[in-house]
């Protein structure tokens, strides 16, 4: 039943013709077979099989005395390691919190459970959701169901390969520079990163705060669509949650892409692009144009400057966040024999590779000296790039498509050893962050049996535009 | 613009990390390769004043009603465990386990 789709499961659930506890013990043996071991997928860092099964006949219960258990009645669900459970380890695939348990629970999480969605287990992620693999998780990366010698993307390359192999129905992810966009790109499924402010962020566990925000993943658009349509709305925890309902997404769903004006930026297909991606964006954008969207060239002249300003803001950011792992306030703590040099026995060696690179990167860019140099016009930088799409979405475009991942998925180790050729893997997706929007990664077609996810993106407060039009999309792909 | 070792030093000593010989050195030849990629923002028109920039619409306020003042019953309210007008806590188990260590 995990590869049904999440409305048909849910009604089914609420009507009583399946059962709660049939999805999750599927769910569960799914896993069993092909999450462990050394060839297994490695997309889950925790699973509780009693936690979720009592979980399952709590729903099933509300079904049989007539409750509503919700619109997400009996779905299995998994979470990304860096949103805060309370009944699971919250480690974001770090040493430095192993085993620690959160004393709360995300909104995101919580809005799940009181859907009726049934939480399976935590996924995994690059520590503190620094990466684009999930290589750089401290318990071990995972592969990609598509293929177990390449990456999943990531960070969020647990959910995305816990969906796409059919482990759960969903999954929550979460995005700082593209997270959930591109390893649903990398495993073929659908990702969303909604608007800033859309979904509240309280339990996710800050990597950059002005970038961060919580995401969905499923197998189809709707799917994708009806998690964030769960999880998102104002909530009293967030003060930078926004002030707006959570967004309904039927119509949109339907609503087909007939007089869309689809804007395609020159500087997402430089020459350089892998040509057998730009014949997958070309194929797309010839069958939306079949459908009546109307497809127009557009410039965002910016672009070459967002992945060096998201490289000074996003670990700036994260050199603050990061301050408070100082093994006396959370996880384990490495002996000293000062405070200080508690703090920096604990740092050095709990933290990874990556994590320590980005706090000395982001460190040294706000330093004395450097912050006007890097951080001043990094932040310059991101206003520019913010205000070419204003101007696009101003000149009437409704929606904007580029590649979401500039090739397939890569091979495990690819490259681990170059920081900066990983980084350029979210080349196509960091914009969408600096500039606060919206965006969606949904298949386009394959090469060499690999996935490949086209990207539309939409002006603030537009997640149902851009879900009309990757619903049509994918329509028009399953036709 | 070039990061020496002692840079790296300097900003691992303000990060509160204590990376080896070995970790400095190769610390040293990312943040340069990083940074290099990162000089293109000086293309950027620093003349011309940026545009406006706001990520989301303000947040909703809460009531403004004043909630239970916690420091209303005074010091020995939180903490009986006080000495020279200090509040007293644990050692760090982390330095007892070391000092135990130390002990012949």
């Amino acid at each position: 039943m995990t590869t049904a789709r999440i409305t048909d499961l849910a009604r089914a659930v609420r009507a009583g013709e399946h059962s709660a506890a049939a999805n999750v013990r599927a769910s569960l043996d799914a896993i069993r077979a092909r999450d462990g071991g050394a060839d297994g997928l490695h997309a889950f860092l925790a699973v509780d099989p009693e936690l979720a099964q009592a979980a399952a006949q709590g729903v099933d219960a509300m079904a049989a005395e007539g409750r509503d258990p919700g619109p997400l009645a009996g779905v299995a669900v998994a979470v990304k390691d860096n949103l805060c459970t309370l009944d699971l380890p919250t480690t974001c695939g770090s040493r430095i919190l192993e085993g620690w348990v959160s004393p709360y629970e995300a909104s995101a999480v919580a809005r799940l459970r009181a859907a009726g969605a049934v939480i399976i287990g935590k996924t995994n992620l690059d520590e503190f959701a620094m990466g684009s693999s999930t290589e750089n998780s401290a318990f071990g990366p995972t592969r990609n169901p598509h293929d177990p010698t390449r990456v999943p993307g990531g960070s969020s390359g647990g959910s995305a390969a816990a969906v796409a192999a059919g482990l759960v129905s969903g999954a929550l992810g979460s995005e700082t520079g593209g997270s959930v966009r591109q390893p649903a790109a990398f495993c073929g499924i659908v990702g969303i990163k909604p608007g800033y402010g859309r979904v509240s962020r309280y339990g996710l566990v800050a990597f950059a705060s002005s970038l961060d925000q919580v995401g969905t993943l499923g197998r189809t658009v709707a799917d994708a669509a009806i998690l964030l349509e769960v999880i998102a709305g104002r909530d009293a925890y967030d003060s930078t949650c926004a002030d707006l309902d959570p967004p309904r997404f039927e119509h949109a769903l339907v609503a087909g892409v007939d007089g869309l004006v689809v804007g395609v930026p020159d500087e997402y297909f430089l020459p350089e692009l892998d040509a057998r991606v730009r014949a997958c964006c070309d194929d797309a954008l010839d069958r939306l144009r079949s459908a009546g969207a109307i497809v127009r060239a557009i410039s965002l002249p910016h672009t070459a400057h967002a992945i060096p300003a998201y490289y000074v803001l996003a670990p700036a950011e994260a050199s603050s966040n990061l301050a408070r792992y100082d093994g006396v306030r959370y996880g384990p703590r490495a002996p000293a024999d000062s405070t200080l040099g508690v703090y920096r026995a604990t740092r050095s060696t709990r933290f990874g590779a990556e994590v320590l690179r980005r706090i000395m990167l982001g460190t040294y860019a706000l330093s004395a000296g450097y912050y006007d140099e890097y951080y001043g016009r990094a932040q310059r930088a991101r206003a520019f790039i913010a205000r070419d799409f204003r101007d696009a979405f101003a000149q009437g475009v409704d929606v904007i498509f580029t590649p979401t991942t500039p090739t397939p998925a890569f091979r495990l180790g690819e490259k681990t050893g170059d920081p900066y050729a990983m980084y350029l893997s979210d080349v196509f997706t960091v914009t969408a962050n600096l500039a606060g929007l919206p965006a969606i990664s949904v298949p386009i077609g394959a090469v060499d049996d690999l996935p490949i996810g086209g990207q539309f993106l939409a002006d603030r407060w537009q997640e149902a535009t851009m879900i009309r039009a990757a619903a049509a999309l994918e329509r028009l792909y399953a036709a | 613009m070039s990061v020496s070792r002692d840079d790296v030093r300097h900003v691992a000593a303000l990060a509160r990390l204590d990376p080896g010989d070995a970790d400095i050195e190769r610390l040293t030849g990312e943040l340069n390769s990083i940074l290099e990629h990162i000089e293109t923002l000086r293309a950027l028109d620093v003349q011309q004043d940026p545009p406006p920039f706001r990520l989301a619409q303000a947040a909703p306020q809460r009531a403004d009603v004043h909630g239970p003042d916690t420091l209303h019953g005074g010091l020995d309210a939180l903490s009986e465990h006080r000495t020279d007008g200090f509040f007293t806590v644990p050692r760090l188990a982390a330095l007892d386990a070391d000092a135990d260590e130390a002990t012949p």
